[in-house]
């Protein structure tokens, strides 16, 4: 037998499984896979909300916005999937990551598809924003959802910097343009410029909650736990902040029942693996920007 | 011995092949085979995973998944020069022969047919017989385990049951520092 021949086919054979393997690693979401039939999509939002783009090894436990728009995005141009369901397990996160999040599901709903929430441990803040832009919010009992509100840290480090002898010179154009430094205390007027972002993001949160859960809260009763309070998922249905009480498969039911599809329709997770991000090449590039930084940002949590 | 001769001659003629390599000892070579083997079938092992929606892959977070998988390859690298100096060690102490470098060597290219069960699996299940390539996923680790008896006994020139012998102590050992530690703990000694 001819020894070439042999190594030949073997190399040829792991060449075309390695391609194979990838090609299925790589479609692990399935894309397509259901075409023709009719499914509900789940998307994972676990973690904290973020905006900043490339996941690597670091990032197993934070939900980047970017991922999941990509998922509904999926999921409004995939005729078989008929619904979608939002597993929310964050306690918030980036207040534009959450509007973007909400933007492409209200984009989603527009197309005449359905979106369950189903809450998980934990769906505040950024993630309860998230929720107001499904059709039907399922939350445990023993969830906490709420911490509707807006928060914005600064870091005064202006007393280290004097102890370590570091002194910042800032030329700028305009008396607001280091607003937030961290090395010297927030002005008045600086303070009060920033009390009326935080005050518009607030208004804006309302005004979302307020859209979402149209004809089941009122302004009045909203405001009176809209202080940034933590409340039960028990809780938030007798506010009428959820609509009903149940696990992720009550979820998947309601869901079923809200599209008209049948009991064993299927299942697929649109935000499952990604092969390539997973292998965690952008680490080095995280590590900088958590080791920067950065002073001012809006955040619902 | 060509790159071409030494696979061909670990699948169908393993015994003189192994013994060649292990004298010859193209360490480089080796090592880089070994990795080829190990990082191929972590590709492969991967996708059947997926295939089959395995539950690891929704209980871990998927970087995690990749993170223990590079790991473990980047381990076995590590857990092979300890093994071969291990089975060195042992067979110098028992029988007085020892070759630490061409244990190495031999067990690397025992590897080869390694690469062949998770493709064959994946194959098989994307072709809907999977009960077929898990047979045959196993039949090849069978294969591994006999190569890897060959290249110890070509490695130190012992005799079959010998080789058997110096690859199963180590295990032996552990399995009896383990019983030890669960009897101690059971019985509530304190060490």
């Amino acid at each position: 037998m001819n020894k070439k021949l042999v190594v030949g086919v073997l190399v040829l054979f792991l060449a075309v499984m390695t391609i194979v393997s990838l090609w299925g690693i790589t479609n692990a979401g399935g894309r397509g896979k259901l075409a023709g039939g009719s499914a509900i999509g789940v998307i994972e939002i676990n973690g904290v909300i973020s905006g900043e783009t490339g996941g690597g090894l670091l990032s197993g436990y934070s939900a980047n916005a970017m991922d999941i728009m990509e998922s509904i995005r999926q999921a409004r141009e995939r005729e078989d999937i008929k619904a979608v369901v939002l597993r929310i397990d964050s306690p918030g996160g980036s207040a534009v990551a959450s509007q973007e999040i909400a933007l492409e599901l209200d984009r989603l709903r527009q197309e005449g598809k359905k979106v369950i929430t189903s809450m998980g441990d934990m769906c505040t803040s950024g993630g309860y924003w998230i929720a107001c832009s499904s059709d039907y919010i399922m939350a445990n009992g023993a969830t906490l959802t709420g911490s509707i509100g807006v928060i914005m840290q600064l870091s005064n480090l202006e007393g280290l910097y004097e102890k370590l002898g570091i002194k910042e010179e800032v030329i700028k154009s305009g008396k607001h343009k280091d607003m937030g430094s961290a090395t010297r205390t927030l002005t008045e007027e600086e303070r009060r410029l920033l009390e009326d972002i935080v005050g518009d993001s607030y208004d804006q949160f309302l005004d979302q909650v307020l859209k979402g859960r149209s004809g089941k809260i009122s302004r009045e009763k909203l405001l009176e736990v809209a202080d940034g309070r933590i409340i039960s998922g028990r809780q938030a249905l007798e506010l009428g902040l959820v609509d009903g009480i149940g696990n992720y498969y009550d979820a998947l039911d309601k869901a079923r029942e809200t599209a008209g599809l049948p009991e064993d329709s299927p299942v697929e997770i649109l935000n499952g693996i990604d092969f390539w991000k997973s292998l965690g090449l952008s680490v080095l590039g995280e590590l900088s920007e958590q080791v920067q930084g950065r002073f001012i940002e809006l955040r619902y949590q | 011995m060509s790159f071409t001769e030494s696979i061909y001659g670990v699948l169908f003629e393993p015994a003189a092949t192994l013994r060649d390599l292990a004298e010859n000892k193209p360490y480089g070579r080796a090592l880089l085979i070994f990795l080829a083997v190990t990082l191929l079938s972590l590709i492969f092992e991967q996708a059947l995973m997926v295939y089959n929606d395995s539950e690891t892959l929704k209980i871990l977070p998927a970087n995690a998944v990749w993170m223990f998988n590079i790991l473990g390859a980047l381990l076995s690298v590590l857990l092979l020069l300890v093994i071969s100096g291990l089975l060195s060690l042992i067979s110098e102490i028992i029988y007085g022969k020892f070759n630490a470098g061409g244990i190495m060597v031999a067990l690397c290219y025992a590897s080869i047919p390694g690469i062949l069960g998770p493709p064959v699996h994946y194959a098989l299940s994307l072709a809907g017989v999977e009960w077929l390539g898990a047979i045959l996923a196993l039949l090849v680790m069978v294969w591994v385990l006999v190569l890897q008896v060959i290249a110890v006994r070509e490695s130190l020139q012992v005799t079959t049951g010998q080789a058997i012998l110096i690859l199963v102590l180590p295990g032996l050992f552990s399995l009896i520092l383990l019983t030890a530690l669960v009897v101690t703990v059971l019985l509530g000694v304190n060490i």
